[in-house]
C-alpha cells in the first residue's frame, strides 16, 4: 500500500524520462550551443544560429510540461545575461588593437559623455551571453523536471556509491535546514543586542555570533548523526532494498536520438563553414 | 530470565582526559525487565548507555577497563551492523536521528531495513507494526522535517523497532520536547513496558520512572551508587543529598514521616501515596 | 611515537562524509548571511576551508565541488566556478596535511591559497562572462573596463582585493570555530589532532560552549 504510494508517476513522458536520458540531452544541447557559437563568419560576426537555439530549450520546457516552472527560475539567468550583453557591447570597442572598434550608436549627450555600442563588442556579449544563457538554461530544465529522489535513485542504479549519494542528498536537505537555524539564531541574537545594521564594521561583526553558534551546533549534532546512521546500517556491506523503482517513460530514445541529430547537423554545419 | 548484558568493573576515560567518566562499574541487565537510569547532570548516564551500546569505545575512541558483555560477548567483538541489530538507541535530539534523504516519515521508517538488506515484502510490513506501535501511522505520507518534535521522536523509536532489537537504550527522549510531545513518547514507552522489553531509559522526569521501571540504577560522578527494586530506591530520602531528584510522592512521604505521620512505607507515585496516606490517617484517627 | 601512514579512506570517516553536507551548507548560508547583512564579500568558502583543514584536500574539494553544483541548482552561474571552489579545497587541504596552518607559516599559506584562487577565479570571469558576473564587485570591473583599462586587468585588480577580504574573513571563521570544537570532537577528523593545542584537553571547559550553543539553537526549536 505505501509502498505504490511512494513511488514517482508522471503524465508528461518527457518530464518523466529517466534521468540519465535527460543527462544526455543537456551535454548534447550543451555541446550543440557550443559549436552554433562558433559558427559567426557568414553572419558578419553574429551568431544568430545560437540565439535561435535558445529557444531549443525553451520548446523542450514548454513540450516537457513544465513552463511555470521554468520560467519561474529564469529571471537569475537572464539578469546575468543583460548584463553580459550590455557591459560588453558598451565598453569592448574592438577585439584587437589594430582593428579600429565600429560603433552601431551613439547617444550624444555631451561633450565628453557618448555611450556607445560597439559591433565587436554586441557580438561578444550576445556570444558570450547566449552561451551562459544557454547552458543555465537546460541545467534549469533538468532541475525543474526530476526531483532529486529520482535523479540520486537514478545515478545510485547506474552504479553510484550510496554513500556518494547520501552526501549529496543530505547536502541538498542541510542547505535548507542550516538556512533556517541561522535565522532563528540571528534572531536569538539580535534579542539579546547584536547590530545587524549600521555602519559596515557593526555589519561585519555581527556575522561571528550568528554563523559561529551555528557551525558549532551542527558539529555536535553531527556526531550524533554519525552514530544513528551506523545504527540503521549505512556501513551494513550487504546488498541494498530499494523501495523507489523507476521506470522509463519510453520517450528516452526519440527525444536522445533528436538531441544527437540536431547536434550532428550543427558539427556539420560547422566544418563545412571551415572547409569552404 | 537470565543476564543479557554484562558490565564487569568498568573503568572509562574519553580521549584526552584524565579523570575517568565511569569508575569501576559492576551491573547485570536482565532480560525483559525495565531500567531506569537516574543521577544528576554530569553523572555519566549517557556514558553508561554508549558503552552498552558499543559506541564507547568505538566511535568515541578513549581507554577501557573491564569488560561489557552483549549475550556473553564483548562489544568490542561484535561487527558495527551485528550490534545495531541487537540494541537499539534513541538519542535525545530527535532532529539528529532524521536521515534527510527521504521525504515521507513510511520512508524514513523504512530507511534502516533497506540498508540492511531485508526483502520488499517484508518491510512494509514491518514499517506498518513499528508505526502503529509508535502511533505515528497517519503521518506517514508526510514530511520527516515537518513533524513536530514529539513526533519525530516517535518516528526516531519506530525507525528502530522496526529493526527488532533485543535490547533498547533510550537516552533521556523526552528532554527536548514539549509536554504534549513527552506525553506521545511515554505512551509508546508504556507499551514497550507491556510487551516486556529489555529496556534501559535515562531520564530526568523521575515520576515517569517510577510509573515503568522495575529496577534503578543511580549514577553519580561515575560511581554506581545504588542499584535496586525502584520501591527501595525511590523512596529513599538520603538520595537527594547526592544530588538525585526522587519522586514528588517520595519527597511528600519523606516529609509526612518526619513530621509524624506514621507511613507503612513511602509512596512513589499516586496510587500507593493515596492508599498509604489514607491508612495513615484512618490509624491516626482511632 | 608511531609514524601515521597517510590514508583518503581515513580522511573519509563516518564523521567527515557527515560533515560534508554540513559544509556546504555553510558555504551556502555564508553567502545568503553576507548577502543579507550587506557585507560586500561572497564568504561562500568557510564550509570548504573548515572541511579541508580537519580532513583533508580531497575531502574539501568534494565540499567545494557539492556545493556549486547544489546551489547551481537554483543559480546556473555557480556551475562555471567549480573549479575555483574545489581549488580552494584542495590547496588549503595540503597545506593543512603539511601543517603549515600553525605558527608564521600560516601567513605563506594564506598567499598560496590567495595567490591560487585568483588564478583560477580571473580566467573564468574573463572567458566565460566577459569581465562581469552580475556579482557585487561586477561595478567595479565595469567601471575599470569603461576607464579603457584591458579586461585582464580590471577582473584582477578587483579580484585582488575583494578576494583577499573574503578568504581572510572566512579563514578567521573557520579557525575560530576549531578553536572552539572540543579536542575529543576533533580527534575524529584526519587531521583534527594538529589543532588542539594544549588548553583543550579537559571536557568540563568545553561543555560550557556546547551548553550555550544548545541554548540558543533550541530556544525556538521547543515551541513547537
Amino acid at each position: 500500500m505505501y509502498i505504490e504510494k511512494i513511488q514517482i508517476s508522471k503524465e508528461n513522458r518527457l518530464e518523466g524520462m529517466y534521468p540519465v536520458a535527460k543527462l544526455w540531452v543537456v551535454l548534447f544541447y550543451f555541446a550543440t550551443s557550443v559549436v552554433l557559437a562558433s559558427m559567426s563568419a557568414p553572419f558578419d560576426g553574429y551568431s544568430p544560429l545560437l540565439y535561435l537555439w535558445f529557444f531549443g530549450v525553451i520548446v523542450l520546457a514548454v513540450l516537457t510540461g513544465i513552463s511555470k516552472r521554468f520560467f519561474k527560475a529564469l529571471p537569475t539567468v537572464l539578469t546575468i545575461f543583460i548584463i553580459v550583453v550590455i557591459v560588453q557591447a558598451f565598453i569592448v570597442e574592438t577585439g584587437d588593437s589594430l582593428t579600429p572598434g565600429v560603433a552601431l550608436w551613439r547617444w550624444n549627450i555631451s561633450e565628453g559623455f557618448h555611450p556607445t555600442i560597439w559591433k565587436y563588442g554586441l557580438q561578444n556579449g550576445l556570444r558570450l551571453g547566449f552561451n551562459i544563457l544557454n547552458g543555465a538554461s537546460i541545467f534549469v530544465w533538468l532541475f525543474q523536471s526530476t526531483k532529486n529522489k529520482e535523479l540520486s535513485r537514478a545515478l545510485e542504479e547506474r552504479g553510484m556509491n550510496h554513500k556518494v549519494v547520501f552526501v549529496f542528498l543530505s547536502s541538498l536537505e542541510m542547505i535548507g535546514v542550516l538556512g533556517a537555524k541561522s535565522k532563528t539564531i540571528m534572531n536569538a541574537q539580535q534579542a539579546r543586542g547584536v547590530e545587524t545594521q549600521g555602519n559596515l564594521l557593526v555589519r561585519a561583526k555581527a556575522f561571528f555570533p550568528t554563523m559561529v553558534p551555528l557551525v558549532l551546533g551542527s558539529i555536535t549534532d553531527t556526531e550524533e548523526r554519525v552514530l544513528t546512521m551506523e545504527s540503521k546500517g549505512f556501513n551494513a556491506p550487504c546488498e541494498k532494498t530499494h523501495l523507489l523503482n523507476l521506470k522509463k517513460s519510453g520517450a528516452e530514445k526519440p527525444c536522445v536520438a533528436v538531441f544527437i541529430a540536431l547536434f550532428a547537423i550543427a558539427l556539420i554545419g560547422r566544418i563545412l563553414m571551415w572547409v569552404l | 530470565m537470565g543476564a543479557v548484558i554484562e558490565l564487569k568493573n568498568l573503568t572509562y576515560n574519553y580521549p584526552l582526559t584524565s579523570k575517568p567518566a565511569i569508575k569501576n562499574l559492576s551491573l547485570s541487565i536482565e532480560k525483559g525487565r525495565f531500567y531506569g537510569v537516574i543521577g544528576p547532570n554530569g553523572a555519566g548516564k549517557t556514558t553508561l548507555c554508549a558503552l552498552i551500546r558499543g559506541f564507547a569505545p568505538g566511535f568515541y575512541q578513549g581507554e577501557l577497563k573491564g569488560e561489557v558483555l552483549i549475550e556473553g560477548r564483548p562489544t568490542t567483538d561484535y561487527a558495527e551492523g551485528e550490534l545495531s541489530l541487537k540494541i537499539g538507541y534513541v538519542f535525545q535530539n530527535p532532529f539528529n536521528q532524521i536521515s534527510g534523504v527521504k521525504d515521507t516519515v513510511f520512508e524514513e521508517v523504512a530507511y534502516g531495513l533497506e540498508n540492511f538488506g531485508v526483502p520488499i515484502d517484508e518491510i512494509e510490513e514491518r514499517v506498518i507494526n513499528a508505526m502503529r506501535l509508535t502511533d505515528i501511522e497517519a503521518l506517514a505520507m508526510n514530511k520527516p522535517f515537518k513533524l513536530s518534535g514529539g513526533q519525530q521522536q516517535r518516528m526516531a523509536l519506530a525507525s528502530i523497532l522496526v529493526l527488532e532489537p533485543d535490547i533498547l537504550v533510550i537516552d533521556e527522549p523526552t528532554s527536548q520536547l514539549d509536554p504534549e510531545g513527552t506525553e506521545s513518547v511515554f505512551k509508546v514507552i508504556e507499551t514497550l513496558k507491556r510487551q516486556k522489553r529489555t529496556v534501559i531509559l535515562v531520564e530526568h522526569k523521575v515520576d515517569l520512572i517510577a510509573e515503568y521501571a522495575d529496577d534503578i540504577i543511580v549514577l553519580n560522578s561515575g560511581e554506581l551508587i545504588r542499584f535496586g527494586p525502584k520501591q527501595e530506591i525511590l523512596s529513599d530520602i538520603s538520595l537527594e543529598e547526592k544530588g538525585v531528584q526522587l519522586p514528588q510522592y517520595a519527597v511528600l512521604g519523606n516529609k509526612l514521616r518526619e513530621a509524624g505521620l506514621e507511613l507503612e512505607y513511602i509512596p512513589i507515585n499516586e496510587a500507593q501515596a493515596v492508599e498509604v496516606i489514607s491508612a495513615a490517617m484512618r490509624k491516626g484517627a482511632r | 611515537m608511531q609514524e601515521k601512514k597517510y590514508s583518503i579512506q581515513k580522511d573519509f570517516s563516518m564523521m567527515a562524509l557527515m560533515f560534508i553536507p554540513i559544509g556546504v551548507a555553510i558555504n551556502f548560508v555564508g553567502g545568503q548571511l553576507a548577502s543579507l547583512l550587506k557585507l560586500p564579500v561572497y564568504l561562500d568558502t568557510i564550509g570548504t576551508m573548515l572541511t579541508a583543514i580537519l580532513s583533508g584536500p580531497w575531502v574539501g574539494a568534494v565540499t567545494g565541488l557539492l556545493t556549486n553544483i547544489v546551489t547551481g541548482i537554483a543559480n546556473p552561474v555557480n556551475f562555471w566556478f567549480i573549479p575555483v571552489n574545489v581549488i580552494v579545497g584542495l590547496v588549503v587541504g595540503f597545506l593543512s596535511r603539511a601543517d603549515w596552518w600553525r605558527g608564521w607559516k600560516l601567513i605563506l599559506s594564506f598567499i598560496i591559497m590567495d595567490l591560487v584562487s585568483l588564478l583560477v577565479a580571473t580566467p573564468i570571469v574573463v572567458y566565460v562572462y566577459g569581465g562581469v558576473t552580475g556579482g557585487g564587485t561586477s561595478l567595479l570591473t565595469a567601471v575599470l573596463m569603461a576607464t579603457g583599462q584591458s579586461i585582464w586587468a580590471s577582473v584582477m585588480s578587483v579580484e585582488i582585493v575583494w578576494t583577499t577580504l573574503d578568504r581572510v574573513l572566512s579563514y578567521l571563521i573557520a579557525m575560530l570555530i576549531i578553536k572552539v570544537i572540543p579536542a575529543k570532537t576533533l580527534v575524529k577528523f584526519s587531521l583534527g589532532e594538529l589543532y588542539i593545542g594544549k588548553k583543550k584537553t579537559e571536557l568540563p571547559e568545553l561543555e560550557e560552549a556546547e551548553e550555550i550553543v544548545e541554548e540558543i539553537v533550541t530556544t525556538d526549536d521547543k515551541t513547537e
